[in-house]
């Protein structure tokens, strides 16, 4: 089993050493297996990174960060006009060294002042918000609630590793926005920031999805509660009108839970081929989805520059900086 | 105080007072306000903006609501 004072510190690699076999897994790590192995490749074993891509990510960041330090504020019965006020502070504070090219549109949408708007308008808009977090029985309000759960098998022919000890199982891990009461059913939030509308079609990408149904299934395993599914709480930012915020409902029967994890199953089995093969092949359907995948620039190049073409359009993160399911927020 | 949007959001967030941090507050429930009524907001990286003048206006509220879009 794997020592769980390494795994509240964050340092453990979510891979089995000496191996490409992952053995901890998110929702993003599974996704990107799922959209295309060598996507899993650039990304997970080679830690390779688009130079623009950390705006998103940064923005992203901030955002479920100022909305946790929200909601816990609330929970503990600090006023709205007052935990707006350390939310502001907070976002001014944590985004003093932020560099934006406003001439990008990556960056006239995503700044310290889009961002503090979004989060002054969102709360605003929900300051009687009709969802309540939920309480766990420790008292502790379900926000930003990070999960790790043990399946019930492990990748095949690596049962005995040191020094972890006998048979260790493959592991779940990710982190819940919020957990939140509506109409007396439980449901997970998921904070989203867009800048299309978010409408049917943008609710559409989350039925089914691997993300949500992760995420309803981790819910109920960590609070051992029945969660219906996802609220998908979308905000569009917005330059020249208001923000716009809407939120979705997508459900989850046990069935499709079951049949996620059967899925999960044989989809662990090919990674775990790929790992031992050291090769992960393209799936050269999914080059063309939600906008072109990063690599396509990349994979369109005849095998031998492929190298050249990374290293000029992306940069190798150094082991600690890749994206670790491990990590602790 | 500064009345400056620029010069404020530039400053070291830790000398900013309780105050400043208000006026920032303000003037963009007042950008939310305006952009509301149809004006074009305002841009804080090509223009001065004064948020004395600002934090005198009536912030218009928003009503909060939740669309459900039923599905499963």
């Amino acid at each position: 089993m794997v020592d769980e004072s390494l795994l509240m510190i964050g340092t453990i690699s979510p891979f089995l050493p000496g191996t490409q076999i992952q053995f901890a897994w998110d929702s993003t790590s599974i996704g990107y297996l799922k959209t295309c192995p060598r996507l899993y490749q650039y990304t997970m074993l080679e830690g390779w990174s688009p130079k623009s891509e950390s705006i998103h990510l940064a923005f992203g960041t901030a955002y479920h960060s100022a909305l946790e330090s929200y909601a816990r504020s609330r929970a503990n019965g600090v006023s709205h006009e007052d935990s707006i006020h350390d939310v502001i502070a907070e976002i001014l504070r944590t985004t003093a060294d932020w560099v934006m090219d406003l001439s990008t549109k990556a960056g006239k949408y995503k700044n310290r002042a889009t961002l503090i708007s979004l989060v002054l308008d969102y709360l605003d808009y929900f300051v009687d918000d009709p969802t309540e977090t939920y309480i766990m029985s420790d008292g502790r309000p379900a926000v930003e609630l990070s999960f790790r759960f043990e399946l019930d098998w492990g990748p095949e022919g690596y049962q005995v590793i040191e020094p972890y000890g006998m048979g260790q199982p493959y592991i779940l891990c990710g982190h819940l926005d919020r957990v939140v009461t509506f109409n007396d059913q439980l449901f997970v939030m998921d904070h989203k920031t867009t800048t299309s509308a978010p409408g049917d079609y943008y609710f559409n990408q989350y039925e089914p999805n691997n993300q949500m149904t992760l995420y309803t299934l981790a819910g109920q395993v960590v609070l051992n509660a029945p969660i219906r599914g996802v609220i998908i709480s979308a905000a569009q930012i917005l330059l020249e009108k208001e923000h716009r915020f809407v939120r979705g409902f997508t459900y989850r029967t046990q069935d499709q839970l079951d049949e996620w994890l059967l899925d999960l199953h044989l989809h662990l089995n090919s990674a775990e081929a790929f790992a031992e093969a050291g090769y992960w092949p393209m799936n050269d359907t999914a080059c063309d989805k939600f906008g072109g995948c990063k690599f396509r620039g990349v994979c369109s190049k005849s095998p031998e520059v492929r190298e050249m073409f990374l290293k000029a359009d992306f940069v190798k993160l150094e082991l600690d900086q890749r994206w670790n399911p491990l990590a602790s927020r | 105080m500064a009345n400056d949007l620029d010069e404020l959001m530039s400053r070291d967030p830790m000398s900013l007072s309780a105050q400043d941090i208000d006026a920032i507050i303000a003037y963009h429930r007042n950008q939310r306000a305006r952009k509301a009524s149809g004006e074009k907001p305002v841009r804080t990286s090509s223009a001065n903006v004064d948020i004395s003048a600002i934090t005198k206006k009536i912030v218009k509220e928003s009503k909060p609501a939740v669309v459900c879009d039923r599905r499963g």
